[in-house]
């Protein structure tokens, strides 16, 4: 804490006097206090605290002798500083901003949900913004071996990149030497540093903190242009950056800003946001080459991927070794495992909340990569300067080097392919008014042994509006549209051709509204409905040879509406809570028919008891929920924190997947008479602590968690076209629990985190019938039930141009239900199996590495450019992603398979301009 | 193949593109024993059978017969049909009966430890005709060029809806390197000159005929289908299978399933093939209607079927589809023709003719006349692998009664 402090924090115990009042009130006595003996005293007493730099002080000298009782905060403060130069400001979270000459406006303190309250629910957080932590290097004066002084004199204005305004107040730092200077109300600065290369940096709270390489050679001028930081969250950021990260006294240590995604070895050579998540704890992948993720012993199907808000129902391509989100228009992500805000809803496990970048509205801007498999590009094209831009990301396959990799006849005719493209367009209408328009589409298909081609895609539009009415009122309105189909066109020589459909389309509209009632209380509250259309698959015949009879399942569709209201009220300094309601009312809608079975019988075609045909619209069933997601924080000392929540939610919609992987044309279904909603309730209980000034956090959370009409499939089910999906599913109790350790080193040359979380999950299949009942009725492992999950992810930085990274994975084998005896029936050999679930299949572990080579570091360059080389395995490890068993020839064989089990080396390139 | 199979199965082989598949040691698992009840009740008047077998280890190979076992069937208008073993672990019932629509039937077993087991009551769940069995030249999946036999039955009954299929295929073996004569030995031992004589072949052994049975769960449904018409491609015979060299005829019997049962032997099929490796079904113990009274941890395998049947016979010829193309022999035919009389450089001369004669596997086809002109065949007669000269290797000369020429 010694050397170049920029802004102090000061430490301080709680014995904050508080009024019941609403606004809090201060009885504090000053007596011949120096202004720094002062603001040390109000801290003492009350619970706020002063962010300044003690410079500013040292040329106060007047003494202050007053007393105060019962007086508001602002008036103790006028008082303070009417004399001084300095301007306060307080922050929500009970801090004091002291400026010098400034008045920092209100406007630029929009508090923001990350940085409030909430608890662990407090997202991860990866953004890949961050990819180019590159400096720009500037010289200044001419370069004289014959002449050099220690120090030359930089002298040059801050613009607001933005609005052309000049930036006021703001600090330039060189913080190897503790020299700084503050912007005047021009915006002019003049600072003398030392001969040679210097790092500057800006620091101004909504303002982007920019690090440049100034070279000094001579005195000069250098004018710095400045973005606007988008939201409080980056003011925080500049506060971590600044020696001091009181991040976890605001929000929860379960953070991870990961500054360098771009150094995460990479599969295929993509850079896939949703494959880093999956080495947080709690969040694991299903295995490669397999859809979706398990969330905190919770189903795949069980994930709530929302783009921009709307739900993306596929987010994988190539049976999930790729993301379908293009990394270069993402923003950030954040992943809800633990409390999930009560505006998101409608499954019961997590919500990833993908965000995609606005259109720099200033200059065209982009980025490119090539690799392999695919190549990616993408453009920011301003419209109206300073107000609207686009954004477009395209992304496509251009080779089959994947499958030219496998030297199979078969293959020759195989081809696979994917693409995505993403539209977004971003208008400023005023200060008070923005609007946003979304489109997306995403699209595989693949074509084996060329009569067949599979193709599935998503498709995305929305329209968002936010508006503000006021400094304590916003509103965002959101209208969209979300898509997901798959078909499967069978054309072969034989007279069974077919092509089959299946699609899910929902409207969704959500109006979120936000109230900033005081400092300790701020709701979000609002309405959102939405309606589901699904056409569960169409068979046509294809030809005139074909016999395939023609076959349509009946439409499904529903209505789901919503109201929530959420409080993060601020108890007090060490208190805050969040309280959020969510009422939900799910009304399946005709026409349909419904089957009525025999009550206390196995749902079957011969327990039909009923059948009753429902008109268009026609509500014939509803089902309420309401859902409570209550949570807390309590710090204990300014870097400890403890948080507790206990929450519920509510899922309608059911993936079928009738194997233990998903697989893009898995049917989503509705719930009917016969298939209840799913239901969950989690309690967790995690503590943050940060150490080593704030360069380590660390955290440790557990939960357990309790799920209602799981559905499990009887074995062998099958849903493609099948209109009776009941008979074929059971709805079962779940439980899981687990404990989730992270630690991670956020700053220096090395950098990255170590996770590991010990978690169970289990299913119970009880029944009265032995044919519905599964290992007698109690609770098994899931097939996801991977006990141990370590994962490591490091990034070492060798020089500014080269940085090796690696990734090292472990988890213990799924569980899978094994082979005990066999026998023969009528004249064919058969397995005997264990208990569901009772074995498991060998531990996997994997081990990658990255080297990353940046373009060179001229001063005046088009693009910045960097070279990625990556091996996905390096050890080799032939990891199986299942084990089966054959009977050939009476001998029972077991084999496992597995996907990449060989090193897998790519090379990918690179650009941004 | 229903659709959803062949679904999964394309599916799959996207997943074979980039996966690899190895071979692993089975671990060892606590061994289980159960009882297995095969066997069914069909409206055929005749003696029916029930076969009473027990789980084995996976490591063994034993078949392990549950003998001793008292067994019976029981209607719902308490008629018994009482079964005696007739071999170790075959029960057949002592009288000629046959289902009759409407009644339900219990099947009980009592085995030799004091254990009871007992079916749901199962009936006829309707009947179905065979109305023809129709061959298609057709290509598979595999791009394999052949026969595809579709068997098409009508049905009355609405509850017809699920189907299982077994078949006997008998085909006509023409031996296609048969010869009227043969090589006898006339003497193999020295000093003399070794000597053979071709000899008359009087044993009829040019024309035989062999049977095959199904050996795989088929299936199909018209629950999906407007009317219970079924039009069902049961069994596809690739252009050069030996079975269809010649005269080939094939016996379809048809069976109409209740739903249940149809659901077991569909996942018991998808459980047992390597289709479902990448769709990877949940595997499971598969619970039949066959449960034990007082304990249900002991489990019973299997399914009691009571279903109507329909059969139906066709031939057809080689001729008629693949013309100007033979089938593969079921054997390698290829020539030798060893020497009668072969000198060492020391010891006495040896004859590799006499030699392989002697030991068999081989017979006479022609003289060497050159006509197979190459250089290892150096004897005077051309011999052939047995099983190409002689069909009874492969089948038997007693033509079927029910054959058709």
């Amino acid at each position: 804490m010694k050397k170049n402090i920029l802004i102090l924090f000061i430490f301080f115990s709680f014995q904050a006097i508080f009024s019941q009042e609403e606004s809090e009130k201060i009885s504090i006595t000053f007596n011949k206090a120096s202004i720094v003996s002062a603001i040390n005293q109000f801290e003492k007493q009350t619970s706020y605290k002063f962010f300044y730099i003690e410079n500013w002080l040292n040329s106060e000298t007047q003494l202050i002798s007053e007393e105060f009782k019962n007086s508001k905060i602002e008036t103790v403060l006028d008082f303070l500083f009417a004399k001084s130069n300095l301007n306060y400001f307080i922050l929500d979270e009970n801090q004091i901003i002291l400026t010098k000459n400034t008045k920092i406006h209100n406007s630029v303190y929009k508090p923001s949900k990350e940085s409030e309250t909430t608890s662990e629910s407090n997202p991860l957080l990866i953004s890949s913004e961050d990819y180019s932590s590159e400096y720009k290097t500037v010289k200044i004066g001419k370069e004289n071996s014959n002449n050099t002084k220690d120090a030359y004199q930089l002298s040059g204005y801050v613009i607001n990149k933005k609005t052309k305004k000049p930036i006021e107040g703001l600090v330039i730092l060189q913080r190897d030497k503790n020299i700084y200077t503050t912007t005047n109300f021009k915006g002019y600065f003049s600072i003398k540093i030392p001969y040679g290369v210097n790092v500057l940096e800006t620091i101004f709270s909504g303002i982007e903190n920019q690090k440049t390489n100034v070279i000094m050679f001579g005195n000069g001028s250098y004018n710095f242009n400045l973005d606007e930081a988008a939201e409080s969250l980056d003011e925080i950021v500049i506060q971590t950056n600044a020696r001091k990260n009181i991040k976890s006294t605001i929000t929860g240590v379960s953070r991870i800003k990961i500054q360098k995604i771009k150094n995460i070895p990479l599969v295929l050579g993509e850079r896939d946001i949703l494959k880093v998540a999956t080495t947080l704890p709690g969040i694991k992948s299903a295995g490669e080459g397999v859809d979706g993720v398990n969330v905190r012993g919770g189903k795949s199907d069980q994930n709530l991927f929302l783009l921009d808000n709307t739900v993306l129902y596929n987010p994988t391509h190539f049976l999930g070794l790729f993301s379908a989100v293009n990394p270069f228009t993402t923003k950030d992500l954040k992943v809800y495992k633990g409390n999930i805000p009560a505006e998101f809803g409608g499954r019961i496990s997590s919500v990833f909340d993908i965000i995609s970048k606005n259109s720099n509205t200033e200059k065209i801007a982009g980025e490119m990569s090539i690799g392999p498999v695919t190549g990616n590009l993408s453009l920011e094209i301003p419209i109206v300067k300073n107000k609207s831009g686009l954004i477009l990301g395209a992304r496509s396959t251009y080779s089959d080097w994947l499958l030219k990799l496998v030297n199979n006849e078969k293959l020759n005719n195989s081809s696979v392919s994917f693409y995505d493209f993403i539209a977004k367009y971003n208008h400023k209408i005023n200060d008070n008014n923005s609007v946003q328009v979304l489109g997306y589409l995403s699209n595989d298909s693949f074509s084996i042994a060329s009569d067949t081609t599979s193709s599935y895609a998503n498709k995305i539009t929305s329209v968002n509006w936010d508006h503000k009415f006021n400094d304590k009122n916003k509103a965002s309105l959101l209208i969209s549209n979300s898509n997901y189909s798959f078909n499967i066109d069978f054309d072969g020589n034989s007279n069974n051709n077919f092509k089959l459909k299946y699609v899910i389309d929902e409207v969704n509209a959500k109006l979120k509204m936000s109230y900033l009632h005081s400092k300790a209380h701020k709701f979000n509250y609002g309405i959102a409905s939405k309606l589901y259309n699904i056409s569960p698959g169409t068979i046509a015949p294809e030809g005139e040879n074909s016999i395939v009879s023609p076959l349509s399942i009946p439409d499904e569709r529903a209505l789901e509406s919503s109201l929530f209201i959420s409080d993060d009220f601020t108890v007090s300094k060490k208190l805050s809570l969040d309280l959020g309601i969510r009422y939900t009312i799910f009304s399946a809608l005709g026409a349909t028919s419904q089957r009525f079975y025999e009550e206390g019988k196995p749902k079957n075609e011969t327990t039909v008891v009923d059948v009753v045909e429902y008109g268009k619209n026609e509500v014939y069933k509803t089902y309420n929920a309401l859902n409570f997601r209550f949570s807390s924080r309590y710090s204990i000392t300014e870097d400890l924190s403890v948080k507790a929540s206990v929450n519920n939610s509510h899922q309608f919609i059911h993936k079928l997947t009738n194997n233990t992987f998903a697989s893009p044309t898995d049917a989503w279904k509705l719930s009917d008479t016969n298939i209840k909603p799913q239901e969950a309730i989690q309690f967790s209980l995690g503590v943050y602590k940060n150490f080593l000034e704030n360069n380590y956090e660390i955290s440790v959370e557990s939960y357990y968690k309790k799920f209602k009409n799981i559905l499990d499939y009887k074995v062998g089910a099958s849903f493609l076209l099948n209109e009776q999906i009941e008979t074929e599913v059971l709805q079962g109790d779940g439980k899981s629990y687990g404990i989730e350790f992270l630690l991670s080193k956020n700053n220096g040359d090395l950098n990255g985190w170590l996770s590991y979380s010990y978690s169970r999950s289990f299913l119970k299949l009880e029944s009265e019938f032995l044919e519905e009942t599964v290992n007698n009725g109690n609770f098994f492992p899931t097939n996801y039930d991977k006990p141990h999950d370590f994962n490591m992810v490091a990034n070492y930085k060798l020089t500014q141009r080269f940085s090796f990274s690696a990734n090292f994975s472990y988890q213990t084998g799924r569980p899978i239900t094994y082979p005990t005896g066999k026998y023969t029936y009528q004249g064919n050999e058969y397995l005997l199996y264990s208990d569901r679930n009772e074995f498991r299949i060998p531990d996997y572990y994997r081990l990658d590495l990255g080297f990353n080579m940046e373009g060179n570091h001229k001063i005046k360059k088009l693009a910045h450019s960097f070279w990625s080389v990556s091996v996905y395995n390096v050890l080799g490890k032939n990891n199986p992603n299942s084990v089966f068993f054959t009977t050939e020839n009476g001998v029972v064989k077991s084999y496992q398979s597995s996907i990449f089990s060989k090193p897998i080396p790519t090379i990918t390139y690179n650009i941004k301009f | 193949m229903n659709i959803s199979k062949k679904i999964s199965l394309l599916l799959c082989s996207l997943l074979c593109i980039i996966s690899c598949i190895d071979p692993i040691e089975l671990e060892d698992t606590a061994f289980e024993d159960f009882l297995i009840v095969e066997g069914q009740l069909t409206d055929e008047l005749k003696q029916h059978t029930i076969k009473l077998t027990r789980t084995i280890p996976l490591d063994s190979t034993n078949v392990k017969l549950e003998s001793g076992a008292n067994v019976s069937i029981t209607d719902n208008l308490q008629n018994t049909y009482n079964f005696s073993e007739t071999t170790t672990g075959v029960y057949n019932s002592n009288t000629s009966f046959n289902a009759i629509a409407d009644r339900e039937y219990v099947l009980e077993i009592r085995t030799s430890n004091g254990k009871t087991y007992t079916s749901r009551p199962e009936k006829i769940t309707g009947t179905s005709t065979i109305t023809n069995v129709n061959p298609k030249i057709e290509t598979n999946i595999l791009g394999e060029e052949g026969l595809n036999l579709y068997v098409e039955s009508e049905s009355q009954n609405e509850q017809s809806k699920y189907y299982k299929y077994e078949f006997i295929e008998t085909f006509k073996i023409i031996a296609p390197f048969w010869s009227g004569e043969k090589l006898e030995v006339v003497n193999d031992k020295l000093p003399d000159p070794f000597e053979v004589k071709k000899v008359p072949n009087i044993a009829n052994n040019r024309i035989c005929y062999t049977s095959e049975n199904s050996n795989r769960i088929i299936q199909t449904e018209t629950a999906t289908f407007s009317s219970n018409k079924v039009n069902f491609g049961f069994h596809f015979i690739p252009k050069n299978d030996f079975s269809i060299s010649n005269r080939y005829s094939i016996l379809v019997k048809q069976q109409v399933q209740a739903f249940e049962a149809y659901n077991y032997f569909n996942t018991l099929a998808e459980l047992a093939s390597t289709e479902s490796i990448f769709s990877e079904n949940q595997p499971g113990f598969l619970l039949g209607n066959i449960t034990a009274i007082d304990n249900p941890n002991d489990k019973a395998i299997g399914y009691f079927e009571v279903n109507a049947v329909s059969e139906k016979r066709i031939f057809l010829n080689r001729e008629d589809f693949f013309a100007n193309s033979d089938a593969n022999y079921i054997e390698d035919c290829v020539f030798i023709a060893p020497k009668l009389t072969m000198t060492r450089p020391r010891g006495p001369s040896w004859s590799p003719l006499i030699e392989i004669l002697q030991r068999g596997g081989w017979l006479y086809y022609l003289d060497n006349d050159g006509s197979y002109s190459d250089q290892t065949l150096e004897g005077e007669y051309y011999l052939v692998p047995k099983a190409c000269g002689d069909c009874t290797e492969v089948g038997t000369n007693v033509k079927p009664s029910f054959w058709v020429d």
